[in-house]
């Protein structure tokens, strides 16, 4: 089950940061379909780690183009409880 | 013997008028659009000429904003107009013979936050967009994408002339034979707190902030500096030739143009303006004119004390008595590339018009500069060909020269 805070988020980045029409913000979009290219994840990923304090690595393996927002959100929630783990354990 | 070139569409956006019409009825009213910035409160000059927000992000569409600066969306919208207004239909044009020449003086000015991270160590906070959105080189790139040009793509960086630079590198690519239509302007957004700190320190400003706008008064005896602003200026270029064969209309004719440099002093001008009397002589000799031919300078006029006194000297110079002289910078303030592109669009809409626009404020003229400059009112007249002068920092002079068609 993915992260539904950071879900929510990350579909309210796409409405209001990149402009794209909120009924094309559905879980089977691709990214391509969206216009997020590589820059534009990039883009996300540091949003994320600026206003969310939430630190990923430069690249997600398995996210392109023609991922989905369902699995690139699942992907990306993986990829921010995994590094909050490690955040956490490294502060114990 | 060079073709002909014609300017056949125009684009504005500028404080106080999106769009051609709006910012040339704005000029023609003589009223200032300097007022208090809420961006720069509590900042020594705390007032600049600002393009509203909203207008820009209603004109720009979805999808944009996110990756360019305020330089690159003035650029993009102003250069649509101007395509728009030259009828030419970018679906079904020759891309390949359009080019784009779009010139800015400085970028990567606006990003206090992103600097912030660098100075943090918070890399990975950086936006990735940082290097897309402010090289000056964006802006003729993210035109070029829009309008599917893809003809000789350049960008002109000469500070303050950067616009009126970039139309005379046009005027050469298209004396060339190197394309057969140039998308070509300046786009500048220099009203942000690095603009308004670093040109107040350096004593540029006017510091009028209890009247701001009376601040910006080009070869007013009460001027104190220029007045910091920003917008866009596009001018469609064509081989007359090929907008005959389209039947489009013409505005006018770029029948000159040249640079020159003071090789004098990095900001202030040659005391006698030497280098934009070298300038503007060989514009136009370049168009086949002599002096008397002129019927009209749209000055630099930045409303400081060095470059007024200097263009007046300038303009003496080469004129002897000159001709009916204006400056836009006393209604726009000063949006470097920006302006010098308007103000080159503005010298066409005066030969097309056949009126001069005010110079707001110019209440008490300076009694050391002896010209004749259109104040209060718009002066009709029938002009056969117009002078439009820019000069910056680091010496930089370009003197463009348009003739009715």
């Amino acid at each position: 089950m993915t992260d539904q805070p950071l879900v929510a988020r990350l579909e309210a980045l796409l409405r209001d940061h990149f402009e794209i029409a909120p009924e094309a913000v559905r879980p089977d979009a691709t990214f391509r379909e969206l216009e997020i290219d590589s820059l534009a994840m990039a883009e996300i990923l540091a949003i994320l780690e600026d206003e969310d304090g939430i630190v990923l690595p430069p690249t997600l393996p398995g996210l392109g183009g023609d991922t989905t927002l369902a699995d690139g959100f699942r992907i990306i929630a993986e990829a921010a409880a995994e590094t909050q783990g490690e955040t956490a354990g490294a502060a114990r | 013997m060079k073709p002909s070139i014609a300017v056949t569409g125009l684009g504005i956006v500028a404080p106080g008028g999106i769009g051609v019409k709006a910012a040339w009825e704005r000029l023609l009213s003589g009223v200032p659009t300097a007022a208090r910035d809420p961006e720069l409160e509590g900042m020594p000059v705390d007032f600049s000429c600002r393009i509203d927000d909203d207008a820009i992000a209603a004109r720009l569409g979805r999808g944009l904003r996110w990756r360019t600066d305020r330089f690159i969306q003035f650029a993009v919208i102003a250069a649509r107009e101007a395509v728009d207004d030259a009828g030419l239909y970018p679906e079904e044009w020759d891309g390949d013979r359009v080019g784009v020449v779009i010139g800015v003086g400085g970028s990567a000015m606006a990003h206090p936050g992103e600097y912030t991270k660098l100075m943090e160590g918070r890399f990975g906070a950086m936006t990735p967009s940082l290097v897309a959105r402010s090289q000056p080189g964006m802006a003729a790139g993210e035109v070029s994408i829009d309008l599917g040009a893809r003809g000789p793509l350049l960008t002109t960086s000469t500070n303050c002339t950067s616009g009126a630079s970039g139309i005379a590198m046009a005027k050469l690519l298209l004396d060339s034979g190197a394309c057969d239509i140039v998308v070509v302007g300046g786009a500048e957004s220099a009203r942000n707190t690095w603009g308004s700190a670093a040109f107040w320190r350096m004593g540029a400003l006017s510091t009028r902030c209890d009247d701001p706008a009376a601040a910006s008064r080009p070869f007013d005896a009460d001027r104190d500096g220029f007045v910091l602003s920003e917008g866009a200026g596009v001018l469609v270029l064509e081989r007359e030739e090929h907008a005959r064969a389209r039947r489009a209309r013409v505005y006018a004719r770029l029948a000159g143009q040249a640079l020159s440099g003071d090789a004098h002093h990095c900001v202030a001008p040659e005391p006698g303006g030497a280098g934009a009397v070298r300038a503007m002589r060989a514009a136009i000799a370049d168009a086949g004119l002599t002096p008397a031919d002129i019927d009209h300078v749209n000055a630099h006029g930045t409303s400081t004390t060095l470059n007024d006194i200097a263009e007046h000297l300038a303009l003496r110079a080469v004129f002897g008595t000159p001709p009916p002289v204006t400056a836009n910078k006393g209604v726009f303030g000063h949006a470097i590339a920006g302006g010098s592109a308007m103000e080159a669009a503005f010298s066409v809409l005066s030969l097309h018009q056949r009126v001069v626009p005010p110079t707001a404020n110019l209440r008490r003229q300076d009694p050391e500069i002896d010209l004749d400059v259109v104040a209060g009112e718009p002066r009709c007249a029938a002009l056969r060909s117009v002078l439009s002068n820019s000069v910056g920092f680091g010496g930089h002079n370009t003197a463009l020269v348009f003739t009715a068609p």
